[in-house]
C-alpha cells in the first residue's frame, strides 16, 4: 500500500513527534514550574484517591506482542500462526508464573499490602505543608469516567502496585501520582503534576538463586525476608512521594542539573539500563536517584553495576 | 480447485476475525456483575461432618471486613459482586461444617462453640489467559465464651481460557468456578480445625 505524504500529513507527523518528545522528556520540568507557581504559600484541600488493585503478590511476565499481519494471503497465514504461537507462549509464561508464586501466596496470605501502605500514607499526607486531605478514598479500581467528571478539584490519584521481577529475585513496589489542581475540560489528561516512584529491593539470596529457588528464599522463616522488603518498599515509596511532592521545601529543589550517571540491572525488563540524574539520598544499602524525566527510583546497591559523577 | 481456494480463504478470514475479536469488541462492556452461588468442590462434598448431632453444630457470626465491598477485582473489565456475605454464609452453613449462622447479640448468649468469621479478601485477577481467584477468611474461635485463638484460611485457584478472543476475558461461570474452588479450600481447612478443636 502506498501512502501519499502531502504537506498536511507531514505537519501532523511533526506535531505528533514534538508532542511525544515534550510529553516524555520535558513534562516533569514544565509541570514542576506550573505547580511551584500555583502552590506558593497556599494550601489545598485535596481529595486523595489511593488505588491498590491487588493485595496479592504476583510474578511479572514480559508479554510478547511482536507478530503482525500483512496484506498478502501468505503473510496473513504466517501472521495468524505467529499470533497463535505468541499467545500460546504468553499464556504458558503466565501459567508458569502463577504456579511459581503459589507457595509464596500461601505463606503470605495474611499480609494485607493495602492496609500496610495506607497506614504509612495517612500520616505522610497529614504532614504535608501545603496539601490538606479533604478525603482519602481507598479503592481497588480507579475513578470511572463519571466519577472523574463529577470530582471537585483539587484532587490527587495515587496508583500503587507491587510484584516480583520475572525471575523472582527482586521485589518491585511502584506508585504513580497525578495531581489536578484546577478543573478543566480535559482534566484527566492535564495534571499539574505527575510522576512515578519505583522501589527495587535488593536481590534475594547470595548465589544468583532464581525462580523457584528465589521463591523459597522469600518465603523462608515465615516470609521474614519478604515482609522486610515489602515494608521497606512501602516506606521508600512514601519517602519519595514526600520528598518530591508533599514537602514544599524539597519539592522546590526539583529540576536541578544532573550530577551522576548510574548503570544498573533493571528488574522490570531484566536488562541493563543507564540513567542520568541526581542522587536524592544514599543509605548503607541503597540509593534514591531522580532521573532526567523526574521519576524517582530507589535502588538496592547490589543492582548497581557502576556509577560516575558528572 | 477454485472452490478449495475459496474454502481456504474463508477459513483464514474466520480465524483472522476470531483473533481480531478482542479489538472489535473492546468497548462493548464496562463491568461484569457476578452473582455467586456456593457450589462445593467434590473433595468438600465427600468430607465427613464435624458432628452428626444437631445440638453440637457450631454457631458462626460472619463479618465482611473488606475495604471495598462491591468490587472483587478485574478481568478485562471490573468485577462486582453484591452477595459475598451470603455466599460465604451459605458455605459455612452447608455440609460439612453445618454452622448455624447467628447475630453477634444472640450468638454470645447461647454458644458453646462459636466462630467469628471475618471475610478479609475475595479477589479475581486475570492476565494472559490465566485468572487467579482467591479467598481469605479469618476465624476467631470461642469455646464456652473463651477465645481460643484466631486463624486465617486461604484458598486460591487458577482458571485458564483458550487462545481465541480477549486475553483477559473470563465469563461469569469461570469466575464462579474459580471462587467456589477457592472458598471450598477454606471450608475444608475450617472443618478440619473444628474437628481438631472438638477432639481436645
Amino acid at each position: 500500500m502506498k501512502i501519499s505524504f502531502n504537506r498536511q500529513n507531514l505537519l501532523i507527523v511533526i506535531t505528533l513527534i514534538i508532542g511525544t518528545l515534550s510529553m516524555t522528556g520535558c513534562a516533569s520540568t514544565r509541570e514542576t514550574a506550573t505547580l511551584t507557581s500555583l502552590i506558593g504559600n497556599n494550601t489545598f484541600d485535596t481529595y486523595v484517591v489511593s488505588k491498590i488493585p491487588n493485595d496479592e503478590i504476583s510474578i511479572r511476565t514480559n508479554v510478547s506482542n511482536n507478530s503482525y499481519f500483512s496484506a498478502s494471503p501468505a503473510g496473513l497465514i504466517v501472521g495468524i500462526f505467529g499470533k497463535l504461537i505468541e499467545k500460546g507462549v504468553n499464556k504458558t509464561n503466565a501459567s508458569n508464573a502463577e504456579k511459581r508464586v503459589t507457595p509464596l501466596l500461601e505463606s503470605t496470605a495474611d499480609i494485607e499490602f493495602s492496609r500496610l501502605f495506607w497506614e504509612q500514607l495517612e500520616p505522610a499526607l497529614e504532614q504535608s505543608d501545603w496539601l490538606k486531605v479533604r478525603q482519602l478514598d481507598k479503592r481497588i479500581l480507579g475513578l470511572t469516567a463519571e466519577e472523574t467528571d463529577n470530582i471537585v478539584s483539587p484532587y490527587m490519584v495515587l496508583n500503587t502496585s507491587f510484584q516480583l521481577s520475572e525471575c523472582a529475585q527482586v521485589l518491585i513496589v511502584k506508585t504513580n501520582a497525578s495531581l489536578y489542581i484546577h478543573n478543566n475540560e480535559n482534566n484527566e489528561e492535564n495534571p499539574e503534576y505527575s510522576n512515578s516512584y519505583t522501589y527495587f529491593s535488593s536481590i534475594v539470596g547470595k548465589n544468583d538463586e532464581k525462580d523457584q529457588e528465589a521463591i523459597e528464599l522469600w518465603k523462608a522463616n515465615n516470609a521474614e525476608v519478604y515482609k522486610a522488603a515489602l515494608n521497606e518498599g512501602i516506606q521508600q515509596n512514601i519517602t519519595m512521594i514526600q520528598r518530591d511532592l508533599l514537602k514544599k521545601s524539597t519539592f522546590f529543589e526539583r529540576g536541578t542539573a544532573n550530577t551522576m550517571q548510574v548503570k544498573f540491572k533493571d528488574p522490570f525488563y531484566d536488562t541493563k539500563r543507564k540513567i542520568k540524574g541526581r542522587a536524592i539520598s544514599r543509605f548503607d544499602n541503597r540509593l534514591i536517584i531522580q532521573d532526567e524525566s523526574g521519576s524517582l527510583i530507589s535502588l538496592g546497591n547490589d543492582l548497581i553495576i557502576n556509577e560516575k559523577q558528572l | 480447485m477454485k472452490s478449495n481456494c475459496n474454502a481456504i480463504n474463508t477459513i483464514i478470514l474466520l480465524i483472522t476475525a476470531l483473533l481480531l475479536y478482542p479489538a472489535i469488541t473492546s468497548a462493548e462492556q464496562e463491568e461484569l456483575i457476578v452473582d455467586l452461588t456456593y457450589t462445593p468442590s467434590e473433595e468438600v462434598v465427600e468430607m465427613s461432618k464435624s458432628t452428626s448431632n444437631p445440638d453440637e453444630y457450631p454457631i458462626f457470626v460472619i463479618y465482611d471486613e473488606r475495604t471495598d465491598k462491591g468490587c472483587i477485582g478485574y478481568t478485562d473489565v471490573p468485577l462486582h459482586c453484591n452477595n459475598i456475605k451470603q455466599w460465604v454464609t451459605s458455605a459455612i452453613s452447608s455440609h460439612p461444617i453445618q454452622g448455624i449462622i447467628s447475630t453477634p447479640e444472640k450468638a454470645n448468649k447461647k454458644a458453646l462453640f462459636l466462630g467469628k468469621a471475618y471475610i478479609k479478601r475475595v479477589s479475581c485477577k486475570a492476565r494472559q489467559m490465566n485468572m487467579r481467584c482467591s479467598v481469605l477468611l479469618e476465624v476467631e474461635y470461642f469455646v464456652k465464651h473463651i477465645s481460643i485463638g484466631k486463624k486465617t484460611y486461604y484458598g486460591s485457584a487458577v482458571q485458564t481460557k483458550g487462545l481465541i478472543g480477549k486475553n483477559s476475558r473470563f465469563n461469569e461461570n469461570k469466575i464462579s468456578e474459580g471462587l467456589n474452588e477457592a472458598l471450598s479450600i477454606c471450608i475444608k481447612k475450617i472443618n478440619n480445625e473444628i474437628q481438631q478443636i472438638k477432639s481436645i
